[in-house]
């Protein structure tokens, strides 16, 4: 027996990665995602999910991050 | 990081002439070589990778077909890979074509309209590449070298402001029409449709470049205006060989080419007088130099300096350009206007903004370095290293997944199975992770087919 599915390979960081399988375990995205846990740095995930991922970590990272002080007035 | 974002910018997205040549059918450049001007065959032929010009320069009066063995016996075994690129990239040309030889060996043989093209070029002969140029009675006033650099400048900028959204003039509707072609402004009925993604970074690419990109385009959009193809590329190349400063009659030419010469006189690839009789003398700039080089042939002086940026993350701008400020401020805030410079800082919201609209940080850090300040050319590294390094960590961290399209194979019940599958795939080069332990593995998306392929024929055996 031998299971085919099409998706999306994912490489990143661990931290990355536990942050996607909270994601997928809250169906944050609407409904899980994760096809399947390949080890440390890989998950593969379904297709459509992907440009949302994107945004999502686009948001997570404004929110951890906070400006330099450098501008005018700011210093 | 890739280049192509969308559809419609690959199309045009040719780094050099014979890239986009080989996209052409076969027919067409057949056509091409037939032209009567040799300037065509030239113009490919001085493009051709140093292997590729030396075979055709010793087959040139060889009048028969030249067997691959006696190809093969001129090149040293270190010189095998010149020897395949540029056996391959004369094929795509069609300047070689297989055939077999008298003696019945399989050979190549050189393109008949190529040969005679080439042989008028080495020999002399046909007709003159530029056509007329020596100077009539009307030509008292000489046109200089620095005014045709400043026309082109300021006409090509035009185009570039229409793209930026500044609307300082009429823009004529054929460049509205190349624009969108190109994919840089959003097309179709809606004309103020705005500009793309690729628009963007087409702004902050080097001016030749720019040129180069939107003259393929032009070629494109031409098929669209039932012009001939064949006589637009002749034309085009026909300028390339032309030269600034000097002038050059347009008697004798068929509408298409001055439809074309009016086209181009507005892209300031050309210049004209206006008088109140139209002028049948024109002045090639020097945007249309380069244009048979293509994309890389960049000449770095065109670009001038005005850029200076700060370790503190300043950017001044010494302009007053409204289309540079408008470049600048695409990756930064502005924070003052003066009437000869502008100061603005690069924050992080501002290289995310600027990186949400398409743009790379390297296209940034490119356009930084070009257009650096005379006075901070001086300086090594040019831009401060802990600038370029944060452009470059806040791109990054947009970027922490890694998406491959694949196919997963998982729940393979055997160790045999899976080793069969993956050795497979490995075979092909199309397996992109295999794991051990969980006996899975990826492979890529146009890897599957031949996979699944194999693992049906395994089944039944």
């Amino acid at each position: 027996m031998v299971n085919v599915s099409k998706g999306v390979l994912v490489k990143c960081d661990p931290a990355m990665k536990q942050f996607l399988i909270f994601l997928d375990e809250k169906e944050e995205l609407g409904k899980r995602f994760i096809i399947q846990d390949i080890d440390d740095e890989h998950l593969f995930i379904s297709k459509d999910v992907q440009e949302m991922l994107k945004e999502r970590l686009d948001s997570l990272m404004d929110k951890i991050s906070i400006s330099a002080g450098i501008k005018e007035g700011e210093r | 990081m890739t280049m192509v974002a969308s559809d419609g910018y690959q199309s045009i997205d040719h780094k050099n002439l014979y890239s986009y040549l080989t996209t052409l059918p076969s027919s067409m450049l057949e056509n091409l070589y037939k032209h009567p001007n040799p300037c065509l065959c030239m113009a490919i032929f001085r493009d051709l990778v140093p292997m590729a010009q030396k075979f055709v320069l010793r087959q040139l009066f060889i009048d028969q077909v030249l067997p691959k063995s006696a190809l093969l016996a001129w090149i040293t075994p270190d010189g095998r890979k010149d020897h395949d690129d540029a056996v391959r990239l004369l094929i795509e040309l069609r300047i070689w074509s297989e055939a077999p030889s008298s003696a019945g060996l399989m050979g190549w043989k050189l393109n008949e309209h190529f040969r005679k093209g080439i042989q008028a070029v080495v020999v002399g002969g046909g007709p003159s590449w530029g056509g007329d140029v020596t100077p009539t009675a009307e030509e008292t006033t000489p046109v200089d070298v620095a005014f045709l650099e400043k026309y082109a400048r300021d006409q090509w900028e035009h185009v570039l402001h229409y793209l930026a959204g500044l609307k300082t003039r009429q823009t004529a509707s054929h460049v509205v029409d190349v624009l969108a072609t190109a994919g840089l402004v959003r097309g179709g009925n809606e004309r103020d449709g705005g500009i793309t993604q690729n628009g963007f970074r087409f702004l902050l690419m080097d001016t030749p470049s720019q040129v180069w990109r939107f003259v393929l385009s032009y070629l494109q959009t031409t098929q669209k205006w039932n012009m001939d193809l064949i006589e637009c590329i002749s034309f085009i190349f026909q300028l390339s060989f032309s030269q600034t400063g000097k002038h050059y009659s347009s008697s004798g030419f068929s509408d298409n080419q001055m439809k074309m010469l009016q086209h181009f006189r507005d892209y300031g690839l050309v210049y004209m007088r206006s008088g109140k009789r139209p002028s049948s003398r024109f002045y090639p700039t020097n945007l249309v130099m380069n244009l048979s080089g293509g994309a890389s042939s960049t000449n770095a002086s065109f670009a001038e300096g005005y850029i200076v940026v700060e370790t503190n993350y300043r950017i001044i701008a010494y302009t007053d350009s409204p289309l540079k400020i408008a470049v600048v401020s695409y990756f930064s805030e502005m924070l003052y206007r003066f009437p000869n410079l502008a100061i603005g800082i690069l924050t992080r919201e501002s290289i995310r903004n600027a990186l949400a609209k398409g743009i790379t940080a390297d296209e940034i850090i490119r356009f930084l370095r070009m257009h650096a300040h005379p006075q901070m050319r001086e300086s090594s590294p040019i831009l401060p290293s802990t600038l370029t390094d944060q452009i470059k960590l806040w791109e990054m961290e947009r970027a922490r997944f890694e998406f491959t399209d694949g196919v997963l194979y998982n729940q393979i019940n055997s160790v045999k199975d899976y080793e069969l599958l993956r050795n497979y795939a490995n075979d092909l080069g199309v397996n992109v992770l295999s794991n051990n332990d969980k006996r899975l593995l990826v492979v890529t998306t146009e890897g599957h087919v031949p996979v699944r392929a194999f693992w049906k024929r395994q089944k039944k055996e």
